[in-house]
């Protein structure tokens, strides 16, 4: 603060400050905002990466404040790829390869994730073959016993009874159906029999909470051996002395033991089915509650690993290895936390991400594949040599059994140091322009501040000179008015000292006139002569008469006169003061004229520095474009020696064959080409993944998902009541009660930023015996799930889990 | 001047303090903290008073009046908006409401 202001001056000179600067951060954040749109839009719609584009549209706009939004965007834009690129920089060569640098730091959580579910998955998957191959040795058994029956058929069992008891999951209902008839087979029952045998064990298993194939087991038990422990824990009606009992009222005598063990079988089957049938369809119902639904929920995901283990173990796997290799060597990791849906969401977006990557990396790939076969082709005509490794040129012998691991364990480090190099050419190709750039812009500048000092100055020097004349013009103006003013005041002088003496002169004329007349006057008194007294008398006044009459003729005519001189006097002051008017009016111009044309002179001249600037700022661009494409064409050629020299080196180690190579380009193509493994392997997690979100969000109806996004959609609930415990998102203000039917924990995590209060516990004490781990330490992954979540996800999965297999079984059938 | 790290969460006294002299100047079709909203409580304050600001960053800073009047606006435009972010003025405001503290 200066030390004359005083404290109120201040007070209201901070706020006008602080609302000039938030008015220009305003339209600077807009600018950038806007730059960065643009930036984007045309990296989009070119192919070229942000910083060209930026250093294009920068090269565009001559101000200040829009070069610098420029600048600014090109900053947060490479930030954020930067952040995304850094995660990855201590990667081997597949993980880079194939991930690039596409990712930010949050995706290897993400890939932790995967790795998990990948590898569950895979578990999955091969118990689930395992439970296939049980069936179909059950559906032999039954074959070799004499019933007719077929695979397919205990296949739309396993389907009839997914569909009507949801909580088992395909791997368990295929698991407990395979058991049963292994363990049913022997006691004659029919195919129906069969059937209802396992529909009962379903209602057995729902009523006590055991898992399908442990109810199954049960029910085998009973049937089979006597052992009704289970039956009766859930609710049966049943024993020996019971079996007995039906027995002598079917006419079969003696007791339990006696009886054949098809019998014994039958009339335990038939009491077991009087009790439970009505029991089926209540305890159907049991996934309408909280349990049911938790059941649900693992049902779903078993399905779901089931599903992703069957269909392509193999895929999955590969890129578990890869997965797991980012992971090791990541330099950074940040656990996830936050919702489900948070996380699937998450995980499409990476899997969007992971597809530019592999389209891009396959690209590359692509080209040092194809430049290798080239390359080797145009070594194996230069050696000119008939026949390597005892093949002849072109003819392609029987591949050698190249693994995508083993030609990327060759080619991998080579092609990443070629692409690194290319990276680098283009860095510093880009760092060059955007230095040509700069430079052009702080030229530029100087050029404009060059202009402005110029048009400052004849600024100066015009009001300089305009002040000046203006001074000039009234110091004539005052001094023409003063002269004038000089010879007025001499005018009536000389008029008033004339008629002073005029006066006094017609004075004395009239005393003479009198003197004459009192002497004459005297005489004729003297003489006694009245007539001459009388006629003197008259001439006395006659003249003295016409003495007046001629004063005032005199007197008219000089007042005449000096008022003419004085309306002369005016009208001459008048035409000078107009003339001093008009010069001034002249010179003024001449002035302004003068600027304007020194003015014009200082565009025209900045106009020229502007244009040879930019003449030689597409001088230097063009001369560089041309350095960048000569080094390139080197690095290139490099890159074909250097593959030369590896073939060389493959055929003289390996005996690697024209035919060879083309295998290893066409495995090379397999693993990276269009439609291959890296492309189905995206493919298939991809739409998995988003089949997950889609499911998650509308099993979470109060969600609330970004348009655009995978499962948008839902509904959303103003006050959902959260007795029953619940989670959401709040995209807006929003009130929610909670605690109102006993103690309830509550957490608020910012989705958008950092918490500081987040795991901090507010809001009193916890009750007894109820205690929050304790803060500090590594964040857990924390998935929190709606309560209907494992419903929604279970009829989706399911029914893609049951299709596959089928498919799989026909296939194979 | 103080710095970021020296802006630090106001004790309940001093936050209701803050919250109710600047109550008045929330907008509350805000749901973040951005620099418009920041703008219309600085232009809503330079309408009806003037003081208010300054008393506010004293609250934010603890400072005297001479203290703050060695510092440069934009330092004091710093500290006014790290002082809002730092004691999430939008989540204070919603809670002297919910006090009926603030109107």
């Amino acid at each position: 603060m200066s030390p004359e202001m005083t404290a109120e001056e201040f007070k209201t000179k901070i706020v006008v400050d602080a609302v000039f600067a938030l008015e220009q951060i305003k339209l600077f954040r807009a600018q950038v905002e806007q730059a960065k749109r643009d930036i984007k839009d045309l990296s989009q719609q070119s192919g070229q990466n942000f910083r060209v584009v930026g250093t294009a549209i920068k090269s565009m706009v001559d101000e200040g404040m829009k070069v610098k939004a420029v600048t600014q965007a090109m900053r947060e834009l490479n930030q954020e790829t930067k952040q995304s690129g850094d995660s990855f920089s201590g990667l081997g060569t597949v993980g880079q390869f194939v991930f690039g640098s596409v990712l930010g730091i949050t995706a290897v959580t993400a890939i932790r994730k995967i790795i998990d579910l990948l590898k569950q998955a895979a578990e999955a998957g091969i118990e689930f073959s395992r439970a296939n191959f049980q069936l179909e040795v059950g559906v032999r058994a039954l074959q070799r016993i004499g019933m007719d029956t077929t695979l397919e058929v205990w296949r739309e069992q396993i389907s009839k009874l997914g569909k009507e008891f949801k909580v088992f999951s395909t791997q368990e209902l295929t698991q407990g159906i395979a058991v049963s008839l292994l363990k049913l087979r022997e006691f004659g029952f029919t195919e129906q029999q069969i059937k209802n045998t396992q529909r009962m064990a379903a209602t057995l298993s729902l009523l006590t909470g055991k898992d399908f194939t442990e109810s199954i087991q049960g029910v085998t038990y009973a049937l089979g051996s006597g052992y009704f422990e289970a039956l009766q824990r859930a609710g049966i009606q049943i024993s020996r002395t019971i079996v007995a009992q039906e027995a002598l009222k079917r006419g079969y005598e003696g007791g339990y033991q006696s009886l054949d063990d098809n019998i014994r079988a039958q009339l335990t089957y038939d009491i077991i089915m009087r009790q439970i049938v009505p029991l089926t369809d209540d305890a159907a119902k049991v996934t309408d509650t909280l349990a049911g639904k938790v059941t649900l929920l693992g049902t779903a995901w078993e399905n779901l690993l089931t599903l992703a283990g069957d269909r392509s173990s193999n895929l999955l796997m590969r890129l578990a290895d890869l997965a797991t290799g980012v992971l090791n060597l990541a330099r950074t990791i940040s656990d996830l936390s936050g919702t489900l849906y948070m996380g699937l969401t998450f995980l499409v977006t990476f899997f969007q991400n992971i597809g530019k990557g592999i389209t891009e990396s396959t690209r590359l790939a692509m080209q040092a594949a194809q430049a290798f076969r080239e390359t080797y082709g145009i070594f194996m005509e230069q050696k000119k040599t008939p026949t390597l490794g005892n093949a002849p040129i072109g003819t392609p012998e029987a591949p050698p059994e190249v693994s995508g691991e083993a030609i990327m364990s060759v080619f991998g480090p080579d092609i990443e140091k070629e692409m690194k190099r290319i990276l680098e050419l283009e860095e510093d190709f880009q760092q060059d322009l955007e230095k040509i750039d700069r430079d052009g812009a702080a030229r530029r500048k100087e050029i404009w501040d060059d202009y402005w000092d110029k048009i400052v100055d004849i600024s100066l020097k015009a009001n300089q000179k305009l002040d000046d004349e203006k001074a000039d013009y009234e110091r004539n103006v005052a001094k023409t008015i003063a002269e004038f003013a000089q010879r007025r005041a001499e005018i009536e002088m000389r008029y008033r000292n004339n008629e002073i003496t005029a006066e006094a002169r017609f004075q004395e004329r009239l005393r003479q006139l009198q003197e004459g007349f009192l002497m004459s006057l005297e005489d004729a008194v003297h003489e006694r002569d009245a007539r001459q007294v009388i006629r003197l008398t008259k001439q006395y006044n006659l003249q003295k008469g016409q003495m007046i009459r001629e004063e005032k003729l005199r007197k008219d005519e000089a007042y005449r006169a000096y008022q003419l001189e004085l309306q002369m006097l005016a009208m001459e002051r008048a035409a000078k003061l107009r003339n001093l008017e008009i010069e001034h009016q002249a010179r003024m111009a001449e002035i302004k004229l003068q600027a304007d044309r020194e003015s014009a002179q200082a565009a025209t001249e900045r106009e020229r520095q502007l244009l040879d600037l930019t003449t030689s700022l597409e001088r230097q661009k063009a001369e560089r474009r041309i350095r960048h494409g000569q080094q390139m064409d080197d690095l290139r050629e490099q890159i074909k020696e250097r593959l030369a020299l590896i073939a060389e080196k493959l055929a003289e180690e390996e005996s690697i064959t024209i035919g060879m190579a083309d295998a290893i380009y066409q495995q090379l193509k397999a693993y990276y080409g269009e439609g291959g493994y890296m492309e189905e392997l995206y493919t298939y997690f991809y739409g998995l993944l988003v089949n997950m979100a889609k499911a998650a969000a509308a099993a979470t109806g109060g969600l609330v998902i970004p348009p655009g996004s995978p499962g948008g959609g839902g509904k959303n609930e103003e006050n959902p009541p959260f007795a029953e415990g619940g989670w959401g998102i709040a995209m807006k203000p929003t009130t929610a009660t909670f605690g109102e039917a006993g103690p309830e924990a509550f957490s608020f995590i910012p989705l958008n930023r950092a918490g500081v209060n987040v795991g901090k516990m507010r809001g009193g004490s916890m009750p007894a015996g109820m205690n929050l781990p304790g803060g500090g330490g590594k964040v857990s992954i924390d998935l929190k799930l709606s309560p209907d979540l494992e419903y929604r996800i279970r009829r989706n999965a399911l029914d893609d889990a049951a299709n596959v297999i089928l498919s799989v079984e026909r296939e194979r059938g | 001047m103080p710095n970021k790290s020296s802006i630090s969460p106001l004790g309940m006294e001093d936050a209701l303090r803050l919250c109710g002299e600047i109550s008045p100047f929330v907008e509350e079709s805000y749901d973040e903290l951005s620099v418009d909203f920041i703008k219309k409580i600085v232009d809503k304050m330079r309408e009806v008073d003037v003081d208010v600001y300054l008393r506010c960053i004293q609250i934010m800073t603890s400072k005297t009046d001479e203290e703050l009047m060695k510092l440069q606006s934009l330092d004091i435009l710093e500290i006014f908006i790290d002082g809002l972010r730092t004691n999430q003025i939008l989540s204070l405001y919603k809670f002297g409401r919910g006090l009926r503290y603030v109107s």
